[in-house]
């Protein structure tokens, strides 16, 4: 479908984002939220506010770090809501409907990445699913370049057992 | 990115993709964004009349009850909504600066005897299109003492300035909702920068330094990514000040261009460094001034418990010894000083080879809390010799009333995890709780 521009384009426009980077924003709130209709009520919010600014956004970073930096900042709004006063970190796989094997190395590290302290599941998050330089990462966080390096490397620590021999760690 | 991140990263999306692959825009979800976006553009038609008929209706609303859009404490800390002494201590700041380019409210103010939280509503003037840079700075006194300010965290860049209208697109999605975190720090003679609570009246001064441009604006900078030879970005800006022209970066900051901007013949080098960003912009002739202004509160005193200094505790080979733990209605901070006590070793030896693999849970008893900061690592001399003494420090956010603290030693990775894990005393096992210790906060 062509852009025409103007109430048309920018329509057409949200809704190419939304088949492009949909899923991707949904699967990056439901692991930062660990709760699944609250990641969706994220993502429409990430997607309303990014159609409040798409006329104003120039393209200086990609659309998709854009979308993701949105969609963060929404989820961490979302957490400091009473819901969120007390963090439960025990995962009940159950709630998410997380499909998953007992034996699939992908579940293991999933889950290992959804157990992990906030600091260093966004910035895994963030590098190896969003697919942000350190650079966005760090103004996205407002930390800087040596802080998110160091939040990686403890984070690709902690995953350590689960991405190279497929068991989670004991 | 790498080898090892792309295999990295190989995995991790199969993982997401593949345990999360029943998480997809449904049409339901769509038809809500698309229903959402068509709400906001018959709102954006509604305002978009003559100012006049868009203040009107303003007005109308608030003379109905409907309240004005503002952007108050607890609409940035909404965890302490149940918090009655953070209620409490709420101060209603309400003052307005204004100019023919913008229009900034400082909301509310809260001050928990460590971090000072503001809020502010930051909005130009409808059909101002020409923008202004605001560079904010804080200062504070108690008893007649200048206080150490720096600011921890923000919401907006309220470090080193942003444009009105905002200019950096990651974050215009604020709608001009902005807020800073302030904490009073002070410099321990060893030399450390440590918190510096405070019991009695503070009285803030918030000072807004507004330059317009001068030169040209450019916002297309080349970034700084790993494929960039450092030399060539820096002198991008140099070259684009040499044509009179102000280059920012691609989220609209200027720092790196002014740090680029030769400094005036007759100025030393430090002199110049000293001076404040928006000075340098000024005194570069790539800006000027448009308005300097200053609002001025004060938050009321409130009570700082420090307790347990000097209690020591046995872990095994090692002692734990409380350095400091201080408490208000919004928040605990400690450090805790590790020390080897059997072997050959010290503690800051061992941290430093990985043998001392040790993290606290900190458990809060009495009211929800939130894990907000730490930190560990031994202090080493100026020889690059570990201190034999590992420094554990820390911050919890409180909701409410602490009763006591728990400090639960855990080791090595899986430690780690428990570290974040455990929630409540309740939880403890045998083995942990004996290890464990505990202090009463009241």
């Amino acid at each position: 479908m062509e852009d025409h521009g103007g109430q048309l384009g920018v329509n057409t426009r949200l809704e190419r984002m939304m088949e492009q980077y949909g899923n991707d924003l949904l699967r990056i709130c439901c692991v930062y939220l660990k709760d699944a209709s609250m990641a969706e009520d994220a993502v429409q919010e990430t997607f309303i506010k990014a159609y409040r600014h798409m006329a104003s956004f120039r393209g200086a970073c990609s659309e998709k770090t854009w979308l993701v930096s949105i969609a963060v900042n929404t989820c961490r709004d979302m957490r400091r809501c009473a819901w969120f006063r007390y963090v439960d970190r025990s995962v009940d796989m159950d709630k998410l409907g997380i499909i998953a094997e007992s034996q699939e190395k992908g579940s293991s590290l999933l889950r290992e990445i959804m157990a992990l302290p906030r600091k260093q599941m966004e910035v895994i998050l963030l590098r190896y699913y969003a697919e942000m330089t350190q650079s966005e990462i760090a103004k996205l966080l407002s930390i800087s370049e040596a802080a998110v390096s160091k939040r990686l490397a403890r984070a690709r620590d902690m995953l350590r057992c689960v991405l190279e021999g497929g068991e989670a760690c004991e | 990115m790498n080898k090892q991140d792309l295999e990295i990263g190989k995995q991790v999306r199969a993982a997401l993709d593949g345990g999360l692959s029943h998480m997809q825009m449904s049409p339901a979800l769509r038809r809500r964004v698309l229903e959402g976006a068509a709400q906001e553009g018959r709102e954006h038609r509604k305002l978009s009349l003559s100012a006049a008929l868009a203040l009107a209706l303003l007005l109308a609303m608030a003379a109905i009850g409907v309240a004005a859009t503002r952007f108050g404490i607890l609409d940035a800390n909404r965890r302490q909504k149940d918090n009655e002494a953070f209620i409490e201590h709420i101060l209603t700041v309400d003052e307005t600066y204004e100019n023919e380019y913008m229009i900034l409210t400082v909301n509310d103010a809260v001050f928990d005897g460590v971090t000072l939280m503001l809020t502010m509503d930051v909005q130009p003037k409808p059909g101002c299109t020409e923008g202004v840079y605001v560079y904010p700075s804080m200062t504070a006194v108690a008893d007649g003492k200048s206080l150490e300010v720096e600011i921890e965290a923000c919401r907006g860049d309220l470090m080193s300035g942003f444009w009105v209208p905002e200019r950096d697109e990651s974050v215009i999605w604020l709608d001009g909702t902005y807020g800073a975190d302030y904490v009073i720090t002070t410099e321990t003679e060893d030399g450390h920068i440590v918190y510096d609570p405070q019991t009695s009246d503070v009285t803030w001064t918030l000072t807004l330094d507004i330059v317009r441009p001068v030169y040209a604006v450019r916002q297309n900078a080349l970034p700084l990514t790993e494929d960039v030879d450092y030399e060539a970005y820096t002198q991008q800006f140099a070259e684009a000040y040499a044509k009179e022209e102000i280059l920012l970066t691609e989220c609209g900051s200027v720092v790196d261009y002014i740090y680029e901007v030769p400094y005036p013949k007759g100025m030393e080098r430090l002199d110049w460094q000293r001076l404040k960003l928006t000075d340098k912009l000024i005194t570069s002739g790539a800006f000027e001034r448009v308005d300097t202004a200053s609002v001025v509160f004060t938050t009321k005193g409130t009570q700082v418990a420090e307790l347990g200094e000097g209690q020591r505790y046995i872990l095994g080979d090692y002692e734990a010894t409380i350095e400091h733990l201080t408490v208000t209605f919004g928040r605990m901070d400690y450090e805790i000083h590790v020390r080897k006590v059997a072997g050959e070793k010290t503690a800051g030896e061992e941290y430093a080879t990985g043998e001392l693999d040790l993290e606290f849970a900190v458990l809060v008893d009495g009211c929800e809390a939130e894990r907000s900061y730490d930190s560990s690592h031994p202090l080493n001399d100026n020889e690059n010799n570990p201190d034999p003494v590992v420094y554990y420090r820390g911050g919890m956010t409180l909701m409410g009333e602490a009763k006591r603290v728990t400090f639960v030693p855990c080791y090595g990775v899986a430690g780690q995890r428990e570290a974040y894990a455990i929630k409540h005393p309740s939880e403890l096992t045998p083995e942990q709780k004996n290890m464990a210790f505990t202090i009463e906060l009241q």
